[in-house]
């Protein structure tokens, strides 16, 4: 009999920690795992919703998005995107990390810049787009600047011209996104102990020595954590694009997301849409388990 | 454990007591029938005027009460996609004409005939119905037209004493009045792909301004005649540049701003763009027709329409509402708010009245046609985002203007062939 209720009791106390993280659980069900079983379950439907009576098709919508040279053009341009984003916001984020931690700045300029360098990061994507949109107007005060300052003769359609138009969603995008990173590599920069770098000064070490042998080892595993959260956040862009460019001229600034978005509100490609999207989920996947493993070797 | 079951307990209690209290007072509640109302036309039209339109219609039915959801247009489309797919759309739904299709093809949607018949409506007193599958579906609320606007200022200063009438007027009179110098164009269209409507009404408006068909099948002279129009426009750099990302809005504050000297245009921006420039000195027009073309003209409508959901719990109402909205007075109150055209012809709207502008727009409303070959179309807006596409293209020099009408047509046939 006591046996008996000592095993109950080990498996009530095996079964407790589940108690705790079952509402969590149930919630993730509900908002994460339903809805993505339910758009798998369309991606293999002829079609759904306008279609009262879908027939199953197996793969074919996923060879169909495949095959389609639209959807290969926007894979480019969302890889183009993401890497040059990922980039230029660790070179931007590190470059203005240092300097807000370098000890050459008064307190005050230090706060002032900080103020100053953080700025993107406060705006909305529809702020963003707007005002970007408003700056770049080939008549706006973009291409009067450059055109007093002697650099340009002519307009320059930055958001109309297929050659530039990828380039300046990119240069918008980095604009916005590099404060996350320099936020987070000053917190690093903060955290790192001065005693090594003391030490490596008697030793002779001179800056560069110091950045690539102390400083970058301790900011290692931020950078590799910050590369993959943007690559992933940066790889779903849609309302920075949708709002400037709605993905041309052409398809010259379609990215994934805008292909998904226009299979289901233009075309009422449901299934398609669902396929495009179950493929975004899959890549954003396969990076993710790139930064649970670095997670895990911290 | 014990604590954990304590804890369980007390949550489902509290639970239980909420959702008992929430349906004692949801009992209460179903004395009032709560209709839901989704639109973009409030936020378009003057403050005030939609919230007081439905305080009175409550004053005068106790027992209903109007939820209005105003969003922007491009919100509210989104919006009509995804309640449509998921059966939540709202009682009763402010659509686009171009939406109709795809509403009626979800079975989202109520024919309005049983209730019409049962009410012995006189349908005589509407503009417009949107008929489909030999059904009524949707009733146009207000109309809109698209004329040119042309600032009079830069013709003055141009030396140009009439309005271009035909297509080459039209290109010597731009090219009169562009000086790049002044940054200074003589027209100004809006391709963004983003919202493709500048297809409708910057395009097929000059194709149908000559009587022109355009829908189901582009490939024709009619639009080969108006691509051409453009072609040769941009390729003199008589377009404000920037036009392929160009949105409405874009073009109207071109225009506000002396950027532009022509652009076809909805009579509804004539207060706002009074309101951004009082200084600027403009007129409206008929748009230009081919230049053998001599037969009547045809302007551009565009139109606010209403409709019912099928997924209303209280249909009857819902039709009594939008009998509401159509009544001649209420319908000219929403017309004068933003310089419309009533749907309800018996409406008498002040605002044409009110200066010599209005009064010409009303006479162009009246002497000449109006089409909109979108209207009850299948994907409309994807039909303009394809062609747009193939236009862009086409001004891209990566196509001649008869490969891009043949892509057009091969890219619409897919939409009809659905």
């Amino acid at each position: 009999m006591l046996k008996k209720k000592s095993i109950l009791k080990n498996k009530k106390q095996i079964l407790d920690p589940y108690w705790f993280i079952l509402p969590a659980m149930l919630l993730l069900s509900i908002l994460m795992l339903i809805p993505i079983i339910q758009v798998f379950r369309y991606s293999l439907m002829d079609n759904v919703i306008t279609n009262k009576t879908p027939t199953f098709v197996g793969l074919s919508n996923y060879i169909d998005i495949i095959k389609d040279e639209v959807f290969k053009s926007a894979v480019g341009h969302t890889l183009y995107f993401t890497i040059f984003s990922v980039i230029f916001h660790l070179i931007l984020g590190m470059t203005f990390a240092l300097l807000l931690n370098s000890k050459y700045l008064s307190s005050g300029f230090r706060a002032v810049l900080r103020v100053i360098f953080i700025f993107p990061w406060l705006f909305t994507p529809a702020i963003i787009a707007i005002v970007w949109r408003l700056i770049l107007d080939p008549l706006g005060i973009m291409n009067y600047i450059l055109q007093q300052a002697g650099i340009i003769n002519g307009i320059v359609e930055w958001l109309s011209n297929e050659k530039t138009v990828l380039q300046t969603l990119t240069f918008i995008n980095i604009w916005n996104g590099y404060p996350f990173y320099m936020v987070s590599l000053l917190a690093g920069l903060q955290s790192v102990p001065k005693q090594q770098y003391e030490a490596a000064l008697i030793d002779g070490a001179n800056s560069t020595k110091q950045f690539r042998y102390i400083t970058i080892p301790h900011l290692k595993p931020i950078i590799l954590s910050l590369s993959i959260l943007d690559f992933i956040w940066t790889m779903q862009v849609f309302p920075l694009v949708w709002m400037t460019t709605g993905g041309g001229p052409g398809h010259s600034t379609e990215v994934m997301a805008t292909y998904t978005y226009k299979l289901t509100f233009l075309q009422f490609e449901f299934s398609k849409a669902s396929a495009s999207a179950m493929i975004i989920l899959l890549i954003s996947m396969i990076i993710s388990i790139f930064y649970v493993r670095s997670q895990k070797s911290r | 454990m014990k604590k954990t079951f304590t804890i369980l307990t007390i949550v489902l209690f509290s639970c239980a007591s909420i959702f008992a209290q929430g349906s004692s007072e949801s009992a209460k509640a179903d004395e009032t029938i709560t209709l839901e109302f989704m639109q973009w036309w409030e936020p378009e039209m003057a403050p005030g005027v939609m919230e007081a339109i439905c305080s009175e219609y409550e004053a005068a039915n106790p027992g209903i009460k109007i939820k209005r959801i105003s969003k922007p247009y491009s919100e509210v489309q989104s919006q009509v996609t995804i309640g449509a797919a998921s059966g939540t759309l709202s009682d009763v739904l402010g659509c686009d004409p171009t939406w109709i299709y795809n509403l009626v093809k979800q079975d989202a949607v109520q024919p309005l005939d049983e209730f019409m018949s049962a009410d012995n409506y006189d349908e005589s007193q509407l503009a417009s119905i949107s008929v489909l599958n030999g059904k009524k579906y949707l009733i146009n609320v207000e109309n809109f037209i698209y004329p040119l606007f042309y600032n009079t200022d830069m013709f003055e200063e141009a030396g140009i004493s009439e309005v271009p009438k035909t297509h080459s007027e039209f290109i010597s009179a731009a090219e009169k009045l562009t000086d790049t110098s002044k940054n200074q164009y003589g027209w100004d269209i809006s391709l963004s792909l983003q919202n493709p409507t500048g297809i409708q009404n910057d395009i097929m408006s000059l194709v149908w301004a000559s009587d022109g068909s355009g829908v189901p099948e582009p490939n024709n002279e009619d639009v080969a005649k108006v691509f051409n129009l453009v072609k040769t426009m941009n390729d003199k750099g008589l377009l404000v540049p920037g036009f392929m990302t160009a949105q409405e809005q874009d073009k109207v504050e071109h225009f506000v701003n002396n950027r532009c000297a022509m652009m076809v245009d909805s009579l509804a921006h004539i207060n706002m763009i009074r309101e951004r420039n009082a200084d600027l000195n403009f007129d409206i027009a008929l748009p230009p027709v081919a230049d053998d073309y001599s037969g009547p003209h045809i302007l551009d409508m565009a139109a606010w329409g209403i409709t019912i959901s099928k997924s209303s719990e209280h249909p009857q109402e819902a039709w009594d509402f939008v009998k509401y909205i159509m009544s001649p007075e209420i319908n000219a109150r929403i017309a004068d708010s933003v310089n419309a055209f009533p749907g309800n012809i018996n409406g008498d709207p002040n605002w044409v009245k009110e200066d010599a502008l209005n009064q010409k727009a009303f006479a162009l409303y009246k002497d000449n046609g109006v089409r909109n070959e979108f209207q009850g179309a299948p994907e409309a807006n994807n039909l303009m985002r394809l062609m747009s596409e193939q236009l862009q293209a086409m001004l891209n020099g990566k196509q001649t203007v008869s490969q891009a009408l043949e892509n057009t047509s091969d890219a619409w046939a897919k939409v009809y062939a659905k």
